[in-house]
């Protein structure tokens, strides 16, 4: 009966940011989050383990208070317990920082199988948060998971790198991040979305967890939509003439270019 | 910074010879060490090309690295940490560098960032660019501890011309094997090397059935170029080993032609210093076309055999 963890993050929904056309700047005010979606397919993941073995799905945030959301889509797709490590200085937090975070919450909570994280969240993408939590765990850590099961005490994950497929097995505990194509989601119900809403969550301080402060390493110190130069020729090739024209523009152009 | 030292690691040679071109570009400046670290099984003999590129390359090569896990790498790297105390380390950003990268991060307690596509040098300190929020944005950031770690997406920067003759040297440092087992391999086609190629054609969702990259491959063919895949032909369909854009392969080819692309912002992250942008779809609102210097909106499955019998025409 595993006691799986699951780290998850909300984040800025990128489909849907908006920037300013004259300053360039990114409109994160009014953008929209939700739930990272390599970390919806960790949920996921979870919950099929327990459907499987039995065992209990608890979820893990590091945020400030929007991040409480993330929890309750998890509740909603199923999840038993819920955790948040809550800090108002949360937009400042490196990827150490918060790997830090989680890595003493977890030791906090004690009591776990599995650790499933998103290989990357769909706003910051660095990749980084998974095997730091790992390494400051000092736990075996499996990458870019695209199929899991569990044998006993062991895990069984595959491993998808540029080369190849690299299968693993491993005993637990460990620390696994998974990528997309691991699952896909189940979409939760109205009812369930609502029973998630009235669900209690643990909320804890850095203080809570044995964290006296952070040491940021590194600042942002603009973000911006790199401007496009493009010459931006369109070329209708609807109709068997259009497509006679377009293609022997498009070849006058790259011969102008030099590219042929 | 004066006399700075820089390590440069990546599992790959090829792209440690683009991580010595930043080197260079910033020891040209700065003046300091560029050193590269080679760590792995059975690669002791390929090192002689990064003598060529680098002051000093030191050779880690043991059996204990036969199984690959970024944090007994990490640590493995360490060891070279340890003995040249750089204040800049370069790692490529594949799959197995960015996951080094981290791990070194965290045993070195120390910043790192990841998806870098460029690094300046402003008053004698690094601004470095990295993609953001999903390759909508680009981020000026900085490090504000040392060592700096800078994982650079592969093909951000040129090989570099072989100036150096440098010294090779082997270290023996004690591993700590992971407690993972591998249990099977499975490996995939190697594809074209996607920014290695001056034109590289690009199948989007818009292409029907796998035999149908035979067309597009026929039209690489005779520009001199290769042909890759969009993410969900890659990662749900399978039908190319890697993709095209965020967290896949970034390309700058001097022609890009995307067939079926509808650009999606990751995508248009791994494009967009391509030299010409080109673009075939049949729907006019796909997004790709914000971004081209030549859009045509019709059937791919027309409009390409006419650019193939065209250009053969020209091309004899």
């Amino acid at each position: 009966m595993p006691n799986i963890i699951v780290c998850v993050k909300q984040s800025y929904d990128v489909q849907q940011l908006r920037y300013d056309k004259v300053s360039k700047q990114f409109l994160l005010a009014e953008a929209p989050k939700k739930m990272s979606d390599t970390d919806r397919r960790a949920v996921e993941e979870a919950l099929r383990i327990r459907e499987k073995y039995g065992g209990k799905v608890i979820i893990l945030t590091v945020g400030n208070q929007d991040s409480i959301d993330a929890i309750r889509q998890a509740y909603a797709m199923g999840a038993d317990e819920g955790y948040a490590i809550i800090d108002k200085d949360y937009e400042n937090f490196d990827t150490n920082n918060v790997a830090m975070i989680l890595a003493q919450a977890i030791r906090k909570m004690g009591n776990f199988d599995l650790v499933l994280c998103g290989a990357e969240s769909t706003d910051g993408y660095s990749r980084q948060v998974p095997v730091k939590v790992a390494v400051y765990l000092g736990l075996p850590f499996i990458n870019f998971v695209r199929e899991l099961r569990l044998e006993g005490n062991y895990v069984i994950a595959t491993s998808d790198y540029e080369d190849g497929l690299y299968i693993y097995r491993v005993k637990m505990p460990a620390i696994v991040a998974v990528t997309l194509d691991i699952n896909e989601p189940r979409t939760p119900t109205p009812s369930a979305i609502l029973r998630a809403s009235r669900k209690p969550i643990t909320q804890w301080t850095l203080k809570d967890i044995g964290v006296d402060g952070v040491k940021v390493h590194f600042k942002v110190l603009n973000t911006y939509v790199p401007e496009v130069r493009r010459k931006r020729i369109i070329l209708d090739a609807s109709t068997d003439d259009k497509i006679v024209n377009a293609v022997q523009k498009l070849i006058d152009a790259l011969r102008q270019e030099r590219i042929i | 910074m004066d006399m700075v030292t820089i390590l440069s690691y990546s599992e790959r040679i090829d792209l440690q010879l683009e991580l010595a071109t930043l080197a260079n570009e910033i020891t040209n400046k700065l003046s300091g060490n560029s050193i590269s670290a080679v760590i792995g099984y059975g690669i002791k003999d390929k090192v002689d090309v990064l003598s060529k590129n680098f002051d000093k390359v030191f050779v880690i090569d043991s059996e204990d690295l036969k199984l690959f896990n970024p944090i007994t790498y990490a640590n493995v790297l360490l060891n070279i940490v340890n003995n040249t105390k750089p204040d800049i380390i370069l790692i490529s950003d594949t799959k197995r560098g960015g996951a080094i990268a981290s791990a070194l991060s965290a045993l070195l307690d120390t910043g790192c960032i990841t998806e870098v596509t460029k690094v300046e040098l402003v008053n004698d300190d690094l601004v470095i660019y990295r993609g953001a929020y999903g390759g909508l944005g680009l981020a000026q950031t900085k490090i504000l501890t040392s060592p700096k770690i800078i994982a650079v997406k592969p093909g951000s920067y040129p090989r570099p011309t072989a100036i150096k003759n440098g010294i090779i040297e082997e270290m023996k440092v004690d591993i700590k094997k992971p407690e993972i087992e591998l249990v099977e391999f499975r490996a995939k086609e190697t594809g074209a090397r996607l920014n290695e190629s001056d034109v590289v054609v690009v199948a989007g969702r818009g292409v029907k059935k796998k035999d149908d990259l035979q067309m597009l491959e026929d039209l690489a063919k005779i520009l001199g170029g290769v042909v890759g895949c969009s993410r969900p032909l890659s990662a749900d369909l399978g039908w190319c080993p890697t993709w095209v854009g965020m967290s896949g392969v970034t390309i700058k080819p001097k022609l890009y032609i995307g067939v079926g692309v509808s650009g999606q912002i990751q995508h248009i992250a791994g494009i967009r210093d391509s030299k010409i942008i080109v673009a075939i779809n049949i729907d006019p609102n796909a997004p790709i076309f914000e971004y081209v210097d030549y859009g045509i909106i019709g059937d791919l499955y027309k409009v390409v055999p006419k650019l193939i019998d065209e250009l053969k025409k020209i091309k004899g």
